[in-house]
């Protein structure tokens, strides 16, 4: 199990490494100076010269890359040309709000999907189930940053039930912290409860088919408790997968919704630093997230073992 | 029946006595007419939070090396500067009590007395050579704005000289902003790379805290030189990008004053009693830049053509609903030397007519404007689009990205572009960088010796009414040359709850915070 576990880190080496290379080569192709935007466009031409070679981006773009690497090597993402902060303090700052925004809404994509794909799948055909497959397909198509303004639309302009944006750190106002963060993670959850409760329903109806359930049922058991340690556990098997590699593709969609709700996090800080060119920044966010997708699917991974004793890493 | 009353006294009063500078410049003061005016103490009351909402979040608060408008805002209330700059841009004694020019290179500054900075530290003559210093060696905006100061002497304490390389008139309008804000040496010090995040002046306020695109909150400075000031206890600056949501929040009472208003919702809140509303012009224009080192508009009939067939009404009426002022050149209507008589194009399609069969193309010809995707860019784009369309000009528009614009206007990759310039106090600020041949900010090209030649003169002159008629001069050879389609200047407005008093909207586009106060 160790020897999996670190197998699969060192082979993550080499695709965060093309990754890195990937990025770095793409935003230096997008046309514009990370000077010339830092000064708004009206910079004098000789500060901004002197600007551009104080900052290393005068040296030959394979150089560029190399030195980063190489600081990388010491822990070292560079600094934000705007601010002249230290890249790891940016992200720091930021990554407390989507954390919380990722984990809110992973919670809310189990309390929300899990009872729903079940109920589905025990009345299939019922009005419960057609209801939950409309509401499903109205989750999987509507646009996240629609989802967002609608919400704000009607809870907070029109209702007044919740402020419609703004941010205030958990430990500070926890209250007022989850009052803005409802709206948000709601959003960041629909499209995924809408798959995971599709998934739930369809996984729960195979297993139900299966002789294995047979065979309990004409044991006598209670419906309740066939559901429960029978089927749902073979059921969700594939569901955790999906569960774990869509967390990667969460982290992505909160870029839409913190730009929508206006919040501090990464995701917006991700727009925000494509726009300026902060390279650094946007070197050291594209790391991280490959980071979160490579590692959760390894997470997965290892959870096969746990949710089921077949599989096991030898 | 009261309220009526005093409305009408404080409306009488007004017309009658008030003399603004120029009509442009005249606050415009709606909803709740009451006579906060009356009151001489700088504070009738003490003590409250303002809660500000802004366009967009502060990026680095050191003002030697941000070069961020938005960053301005902070500073005007953490920050002094050596010279002050009114609201209505007249040069006043700050930092530096006064000021004498010794020779046209040797300017001596007298500081005031009995400063402090926020950290406890005094403020002197040292601080002051420290600050030049760091500005000019940064490699920030202030470089080239300095670039004209080769030193600054200490001669005793509380007295500076600053040493010119050569005659600079427009230094002390320099010295009102980002260049004469003065930092605490011994918290730049302390802060070293991180300063950015920690500013320390000598100002009303004093910075506390910065949460990245939540808020930041200033307290007041109980240590600060002028007395009774200021009125507020806090200041919060809240960033909301977007406008509609701003004007709600303020509506809704989340906000007590925002930092700007869209044109369009302007005549609602005129209507709307329970807020003020408050209205200057911009020192900087939106115009029409051509790039006259290429064809088509290194033909001069060719620019002046398209000056004739635009409708500058039209793009002032449609688009900024009637907000902000008509731009024909570069002195800002704010500005000493502003003309308002001064209109040497109009539409007229006869002459544009004339003009495109000067050029050589007397059935029009086609060409492409680049368009940056912000303010109302693109909206006026498409009204001049329309307005060239029956003299045979075809006017194709590409909107780009904000990066890839300024690399087009940088290597004159374009023909013809939606641009302008953001506006400076001093004359200079808005005609040698963009027309003289060697300005920093001229992305045209153009050069017109004459032109060079008087505004090298008006940089050197210290006399103001010979100045003003040097860029007089300047701004009708300009108008004639047609590098750029002067169309607008953007409105400076403003709206806040009708507690908040005290609001003077400056046309140097920021707000000072520090008599404002709260009626309730």
């Amino acid at each position: 199990m160790t020897r999996f576990v670190l197998g699969r880190l060192v082979s993550l080496l080499p695709v965060l490494l093309v990754l890195s290379a990937v990025t770095f080569a793409i935003m230096r192709m997008i046309p514009g100076d990370p000077v010339e935007i830092m000064f708004g466009g009206e910079g004098d031409p000789a500060v901004v010269a002197a600007a551009r070679v104080r900052l290393g981006l005068d040296r030959p773009l394979a150089l560029q890359y190399l030195f980063w690497l190489a600081r990388l090597g010491q822990g070292d993402l560079g600094r934000s040309i705007r601010t002249n902060q230290l890249v790891t303090q940016v992200i720091a700052e930021r990554l407390p709000v989507t954390c919380e925004l990722a984990a809110l809404s992973v919670a809310l994509v189990v309390v929300i999907a899990l009872p729903l794909g079940i109920v589905a799948a025990i009345r299939r055909d019922s009005p419960v189930d057609v209801a939950a497959s409309s509401l499903s397909l109205i989750g999987v198509t509507i646009p996240s940053f629609f989802l967002g303004i609608l919400l704000i639309q009607v809870f907070a302009l029109r209702l007044h039930w919740l402020p419609p944006l703004g941010y205030v750190p958990f430990l500070r106002a926890p209250l007022e912290n989850l009052r803005l963060m409802i709206l948000p993670a709601v959003t960041l959850a629909a499209g995924l409860a809408a798959v995971i409760s599709r998934m739930v329903r369809g996984g729960l109806l195979e297993v139900l088919t299966q002789n294995y359930i047979v065979v309990a049922r004409s044991k006598g058991l209670r419906e309740s408790r066939v559901i429960r340690h029978h089927a749902l556990r073979n059921a969700l098997i594939p569901i955790a997968t999906v569960l774990g590699l869509q967390i990667g593709a969460l982290l992505g969609n909160t870029v839409l919704t913190e730009t929508v709700f206006g919040l501090p996090g990464v995701g917006r800080l991700l727009v925000d630093s494509i726009f300026a060119r902060e390279f650094a920044i946007v070197q050291g966010l594209v790391l991280l997230l490959a980071m979160v997708r490579v590692l959760s699917s390894l997470l997965v991974d290892i959870m096969y073992a746990v949710l089921d004793p077949r599989i096991s890493f030898g | 029946m009261p309220v009526k009353l005093v409305a009408l006294v404080v409306a009488v009063v007004v017309i009658g006595f008030g003399t603004p500078s120029s009509p442009q410049l005249s606050v415009v003061r709606l909803g709740p007419l009451t006579a906060d005016a009356a009151s001489t103490a700088p504070c009738p009351r003490q003590g409250g939070t303002l809660r500000v909402g802004i366009d967009a979040d502060f990026v680095n608060l050191d003002p030697d090396a941000s070069t961020t408008r938005a960053d301005r805002q902070a500073w005007k209330e953490v920050f002094n500067t050596l010279v002050g700059l009114t609201a209505d841009l007249k040069l006043v004694p700050e930092l530096a009590e006064s000021w004498e020019f010794q020779s046209g290179t040797r300017v001596v500054f007298r500081l005031r007395h009995g400063v402090k900075f926020q950290d406890g530290t005094d403020f002197n003559a040292d601080a002051v050579k420290f600050n030049i210093t760091r500005k000019k060696t940064i490699g920030g905006p202030r470089v080239s704005e300095l670039a004209n100061v080769e030193s600054v002497d200490v001669l005793d304490p509380y007295t500076v000289r600053f040493n010119l390389k050569e005659p600079f008139s427009p230094l002390l309008a320099i010295l009102t902003d980002g260049s004469g804000m003065m930092s605490s040496p011994a918290a730049v010090a302390k802060y070293g790379n991180d300063y950015s995040r920690h500013p320390v002046g000598t100002g009303p306020f004093e910075f506390v805290e910065w949460l990245k695109d939540d808020h930041l909150t200033v307290h007041r400075f109980a240590n600060y030189w002028e007395k009774g000031i200021p009125c507020l206890d806090e200041i919060r600056f809240v960033p909301v990008p977007d406008p509609a949501v701003k004007l709600t929040d303020l509506k809704a009472g989340a906000l007590d004053l925002i930092d700007s208003v869209l044109p369009k919702d302007v005549s609602g809140l005129r209507r709307d009693g329970s807020l003020r509303y408050y209205e200057t012009s911009d020192l900087g224009w939106r115009s029409m830049d051509f790039n006259v080192t290429k064809p088509p508009f290194s033909n001069k009939a060719l620019r002046q053509a398209i000056a004739w067939g635009v409708d500058r009404d039209v793009i002032h009426k449609a688009i900024l609903f009637g907000t902000g002022v008509v731009a024909q050149g570069p002195i800002a209507p704010s500005q000493a030397g502003y003309d308002p008589k001064f209109a040497p194009y109009h539409r007229d399609l006869a002459q544009a007519k004339a003009k495109l069969a000067e050029g050589g193309q007397p059935s029009g010809f086609s060409f492409v404007v680049v368009v940056p995707r912000f303010e109302v860019r693109e909206q006026v784009a498409e009204v001049i689009k329309e307005q060239l369309a029956p003299l045979g000009i075809h006017m194709d528009i590409q909107p780009v990205e904000f990066g890839e614009y300024v690399r087009l206007l940088r290597t004159r990759g374009y023909m013809a572009q939606m641009g302008g310039w953001s506006g400076r106090p001093d004359l200079d600020g808005n005609l040698d960088y963009l027309f003289s041949g060697t300005g920093s900010q001229n992305v045209t090209g153009y050069s017109n010796p004459q032109v060079n030649d008087v505004l090298d003169k008006a940089r050197i002159v210290s006399d103001l009414s010979l100045r003003i008629r040097l860029y007089r001069q300047a701004q009708t050879m300009i108008a004639e040359d047609a590098p750029s389609l002067f169309l607008f200047y953007l409105p400076q407005n403003k709206a806040a709850a009708a507690q908040v008093r005290g609001v003077e909207p400056s046309s140097a586009n920021m707000m000072r915070l520090k008599t404002v106060w709260l009626s309730k």
